[in-house]
């Protein structure tokens, strides 16, 4: 029998073995046409050996490829599997995540560049002295593309990927993702063919389990997990919170499963074994939240979507067909297993308005759609020097945008004259013509990476408040964008926060809400409530509450709050220059004798600056001092503390043994670590600026009375029955969504027409009759009367401090009570918010 | 139909091997043009070599030198600075200019064979028009800084020496010519022809007596950008040329036509832009390079250069 080669093995040699998509690109010229490529083809398919083509190829050219993920986990993954096929030597990480890497700088003689989208985004902001290895670019792979649709990160990549363009016309674009129902759209805005395959190597069978309550789901989740693990498999469930996804687990374990939860309040330690464990098959079943949505590489036979909902930091709402692929593409991995399935928990009721079986996931759409990114990255243009002038915004900027493509008309003079009114940008006429600077404003946002939102909440509050406590400058930290993880705010911690806070010494605290409103306009009454928890928490972090204690009594996780330390800390360091500048400015300004009010807001600046350390290196107040002394972090500053040497004037004092017994330390680092200090106290004229703290504010006995609630209904439960909505409605039943489950009431008629409710939910179960699905309900059926009642109470004003109105507030969480956006939005449960003033008028 | 010159020719650097035909880009140092500076990275994408006058070169940091081939001329254009004068030292001739201390052929070569890849002897341009007498006076110091090159030239250096030749017609070519191609240089440079671009004719004449004499080893001749003369030139029998023009243009917003080999100016390009097969065209538009900025004039630049070696069949291979 004759062995003749096949077509593509005469046409392109090694080919055998090849996937038909990469077949498919090898015969579309892929790794000789040097084009752009936007490539969507599910998980599996084989995207990272295309990727790798594209390397080589750069490689052969001597010159340089740039492979972006969203998530670290893959970054470190690809990391690990690269320097071994190309050599450590040429492959290098850019993350920013260890000190190695901080330390190692910009890229210089690696030729595989592994990186995040922020970080290649602050490279290229400083384009001028990264030209010699942004110019070798031959190639930049955009994993998991469609990351560009992404309302918080979408933005930076597609605007990223413009710059690198314009810096380095010359780098190719690989776009490479999963799903990207808009390939075309894409590729028509970068220029660039487009494949798109659904095959995969490993069939996907897709089924959906519907469940009459949601009481059955367990049940329903240990027969799928049965079922895949007798047959040697194992097996992923998404949850969609991390406390379901700890219940679960522990739940599974009770049946007898080794079972397993990820999720993002891990430490990384714990997560990595995790991973691990999992890779080695020790794991029957993992449960996790989104975290591992996207990238890993995990053998999972089956993948159980086990809510259809999901929480996207606002509200509850129905998973999207994007998120439901890329759970679906963690099942069946080819090499683990030879096949896969998809199981998706539905209730029995489901209308079926998403077909998520069959239909393609939601198009991409540009992030440039929101208004605080289009300042952020028109700024970023102009500080960049990137865009010089209006015209260069359009020309350069504006019009070479996914957000253009698809329709983006928000006009640029509106973009300019809002950075131009904030004070981050300038006009300055030269040889008759217009160009646009950064101010020394606009240079921190762009330097310190914070949103010009950031920079204007700090100047706000800056001329709101004449004078502000440490906790107002926490607070103010915790309002910024950038402090997340935002910490949700629960009914239950109303009145813990209230005593908390009662005693603390803050101005904001005390202003009424009507001027919060008006200051605080741009933030949400359920921010500002995440904000005063975060800052609560923070306040006590610097007072020398541990992170094990404080995540226990705020309910959270450690890493959440390590995170949140860190980006407070960030925010801070910039809001320090901000109001360094802004005092500076109203200097100039004032008249001599005015000067006093400056020194006010220098002391602002200071306090930023302290508080910062305080949270950054955890040291008290009093101690702050130490560590502005060189070679002095964290540890050696609790060494010092302990050993009774807790201010900078202490350590000055002390003579150099003494110090190098407590830290154990050679003798001239001793020395030099107390000439440091002697010189930074006597700079600070024999005085530490920062060995004061404000005392405790007395109680206030003369307050308003708590606000009282004068109905039967709980408010609580009132309040989030507005948020949920009835997609179906009959005389016999309603079915209730928008939370984390979606319920069914069932209702009853008795002769004289008198209606009872019961609801499938665990709070009816345990005795609540007005759940607030019961509400929502007769809401829907217009058994209203006193629901309107209470409701329009919830609407009536007040204007007590927010020291005292948190339940106030919470009250006013939903988005149509929402008076600090000062903006009514769509919103579920308006109708009957007008209903319930109609009808008292 | 496109030309590609038939030089064959080759020689080893110590950045490399430098294949023959090419086109050398001019690059400055120290800032004087900031456009330099962005394009500096990009240029060694087409071109096997840059050139750098001594003049500019002398501001080079060293991170800053390429990691290429670098051929560095010996600046010998300040003879006509306004109140520079040549003195005669013995075996050699250095300039003095109002500016700074004189341009001495030893100054010279220590600098190339510490920086270069390629040197060339320090000469003296003849502009057309010079009086005869004038003419031989400046190509007998020109002759007689080669020799003193061609003298003190380190051996173990892995700088490549070429002889700077003068001339104004073919005559001038051939008696410089005979005198230098005796001793042991790499190559050849011709200096003076860009005030003579305006008669090719006379061009042809001078490299075909040089060609006459030294048929083996590489002949460059200095400053030539007009893509239409280095097609030309490659097919006289020229082995290298180098010029700014690609950035002159791109700075006075006129497009190379990589069709026509013309520089025409940018607002009468209109849909040309979208025929040009080169990566910047292909990735950005005409309203973009039409602008001023740093960034849009470097795209012009780039364009320019890779139509430019479109244009004379100089495209690289990877």
């Amino acid at each position: 029998m004759c062995n003749s080669p096949s077509v593509e093995e005469t046409l392109f040699p090694g080919a055998q073995g090849l996937f038909p998509p990469q077949l498919a690109l090898l015969e579309a010229g892929y790794k000789s046409s040097g084009e752009n490529w936007v490539i969507s083809a599910p998980t599996g398919s084989g995207k990272t050996l295309m990727a790798e083509w594209a390397i080589e190829q750069a490689l052969r050219e001597g010159l340089s490829a740039v492979y972006l993920a969203p998530l670290r986990a893959i970054v470190h993954e690809k990391h690990i599997d690269w320097e071994k096929a190309y050599g450590p030597e040429k492959v290098g990480l850019f993350t920013g995540e260890t000190r190695r890497e901080r330390a190692q700088g910009r890229p210089r003689k690696e030729q595989v560049l592994l990186m995040t989208p922020e970080k290649l985004s602050n490279y290229l902001l400083s384009w001028k002295s990264n030209l010699a290895w942004l110019s070798r670019i031959a190639v930049l792979i955009v994993d998991e593309a469609h990351l560009l649709g992404d309302c918080h990160r979408g933005a930076a990549l597609e605007t990223m990927i413009g710059r690198l363009q314009r810096i380095n016309p010359f780098a190719r674009i690989v776009a490479l993702s999963g799903t990207l129902s808009n390939a075309e759209e894409i590729a028509g805005w970068l220029k660039a063919k487009v494949y798109v395959s659904d095959w995969r190597p490993v069939v996907l069978q897709k089924k959906i389990v519907r469940f009459k309550s949601p009481d059955q789901k367990l049940d329903l989740l240990a027969e799928e997990a049965a079922d895949c693990v007798t047959g040697g498999g194992k097996m992923m469930a998404f949850v969609n919170s991390r406390k379901r996804c700890e219940q679960m687990t522990l739940k599974l374990i009770e049946r007898g499963f080794k079972a397993e939860f990820f999720h993002a309040g891990l430490g990384q330690a714990a997560r990595k074994s995790c991973q691990k464990r999992m890779k080695e098959g020790a794991i029957e079943v993992l449960l996790s939240t989104s975290a591992l949505e996207m990238g890993v590489n995990f053998p999972a036979r089956k993948v159980v979507i086990y809510d259809s909902f999901s929480f996207d930091g606002e509200s509850f709402g129905p998973m999207t067909v994007q998120r439901f692929q890329q759970c679906a593409g963690r099942a069946g991995r080819p090499g683990y297993d030879d096949k896969g399935e998809v199981v998706l928990f539905l209730p029995i009721w489901d209308p079926g308005k998403i077909d998520y079986l069959k239909s393609p996931p939601e198009p991409i759409r540009s992030g440039m759609f929101s208004t605080d990114s289009l300042l952020r990255e028109a700024l970023a243009e102009i500080s960049g020097r990137l865009s010089i002038t209006s015209e260069h915004l359009e020309t350069n900027f504006a019009s070479r945008t996914l957000w253009r493509i698809q329709g983006g008309q928000h006009r640029l003079e509106t973009v300019v004259s809002s950075l131009l009114e904030s004070g981050m940008i300038r006009e300055v006429q030269k040889n008759c013509r217009t160009y646009l600077n950064e101010t020394p404003l606009g240079r921190v946002a762009t330097q310190m990476a914070v949103s010009p939102g950031t920079i204007n909440l700090w100047s706000m509050i800056y001329h709101e408040w004449e004078w502000l406590e440490d906790f107002d400058v926490l607070l103010a930290g915790c309002l910024s964008r950038e402090s997340t993880p935002v910490l949700g705010f629960n009914f239950e911690e109303i009145d813990g926060m209230t005593d908390t806070i009662m005693q603390i010494p803050s101005s904001i605290l005390d202003s009424s809400s009507s001027r919060l409103s008006k200051a605080l306009r741009q933030i949400s009454a359920k921010r500002l409530l995440a904000a005063v928890k975060m800052a609560a928490l923070l306040h006590q972090c610097t007072r020398g509450d541990t992170l094990d204690l404080l995540a226990k009594r705020y309910d959270c996780y450690p890493t959440d709050l390590i995170n949140l330390k860190q980006n407070v800390a960030w925010v801070l360091s910039a809001a320090e220059r901000v109001l360094q500048i802004l005092a500076k400015q109203q200097a100039a300004q004032n008249e001599p004798e005015e000067h006093g009010e400056k020194e006010v807001h220098a002391v602002a600046a200071e306090k930023c600056n302290r508080l910062r350390l305080m949270i950054e290196y955890g040291v008290p107040a009093k101690s702050v001092g130490l560590v502005r002394v060189g070679r002095i972090g964290s540890k050696r500053a609790r060494l010092l503390i302990a050993g009774g040497v807790d201010t900078l004037a202490k350590l000055a004092a002390t003579n150099a043994d003494s110090i190098q017994r407590i830290l154990r330390i050679r003798a001239l680092g001793a020395q030099q670590i107390l000439s440091d200090a002697q010189k930074i106290l006597e700079e600070e004229q024999a005085e530490d600026p920062f060995a004061t703290e404000s005392t405790p504010m007395p109680l206030n006995k003369h307050v308003a009375s708590p606000w009282r609630w004068p109905f039967r209904l709980d408010p609580y439960r009132l309040r989030r029955a507005l948020e949920l909505s009835v997609p179906h409605c009959s005389e016999e039943c309603v079915h209730v969504v928008g939370g984390a489950e979606p319920h069914t009431v069932k209702i009853d008629s008795d002769a004289s027409h008198r209606r009872s409710y019961s609801c499938d939910c665990a709070d009816f179960a345990k005795g609540t009759r007005q759940c607030k699905h019961v509400m929502r309900a007769r809401l829907e059926l217009n058994d209203d009367g006193e629901i309107l009642e209470a409701l329009r109470l919830l609407q009536e004003q007040n204007d007590r401090p927010l020291r005292y109105g948190l339940s106030e507030i919470w009250m006013r969480v939903g988005k149509l009570f929402d008076r600090f956006t000062g903006r009514e939005v769509d919103y579920v449960g308006s109708q009957f918010l007008n209903r319930a003033r109609t009808k008292t008028r | 139909m496109r030309t590609t010159a038939t030089s064959t020719r080759s020689i080893e650097t110590g950045h490399g091997r430098l294949v023959f035909p090419c086109f050398m880009p001019v690059t400055t140092f120290g800032g004087a043009f900031p456009l330099d500076v962005v394009a500096r990275p990009y240029l060694s994408r087409f071109a096997p070599a840059l050139m750098a006058s001594h003049y500019y070169a002398q501001s080079m940091k060293k991170p800053e030198r390429p990691n290429h081939p670098l051929f560095v001329d010996s600046g010998g254009f300040a003879s006509l600075f306004e109140g520079s004068s040549v003195e005669e030292h013995g075996d050699m001739a250095c300039i003095c200019t109002k500016y700074g201390k004189p341009l001495h052929p030893a100054e010279v070569l220590t600098f190339q064979q510490e920086y270069a890849d390629i040197g060339a002897t320090l000469d003296f341009l003849i502009p057309p028009g010079t009086d005869e007498q004038e003419a031989k006076h400046k190509q007998g110091l020109t002759i007689k800084n080669a020799l003193w090159a061609a003298g003190h030239h380190v051996v173990e250096s892995s700088m490549r020496l070429f002889a700077s030749l003068q001339a104004w017609n073919a005559e001038s070519a051939k008696q410089i010519t005979e005198k230098l191609a005796a001793l042991n240089f790499d190559g050849f440079a011709l200096g003076g022809m860009v005030p003579r671009v305006r008669t090719p004719k006379v061009i042809f004449e001078i490299i075909g007596a040089i060609r006459e004499i030294e048929t083996d080893r590489p002949l460059h001749v200095f400053g030539i950008g007009n893509p239409k003369l280095i097609r030309a030139l490659f097919e006289q029998g020229v082995d290298s040329v180098d010029s700014s023009s690609f950035l002159q243009n791109a700075v006075n917003k006129r497009y190379l036509d990589p069709h026509r080999g013309e520089f025409v100016p940018l607002d009468e390009v209109g849909s040309a832009i979208k025929a040009c097969p080169c990566r910047v065209c292909q990735t950005l538009d005409v309203e973009y390079l039409r602008l001023e900025g740093a960034l849009n004039n470097l795209a012009l630049a780039l364009h320019n250069l890779a139509a430019l070696h479109s244009y004379c069949g100089l495209e690289r291979t990877e």
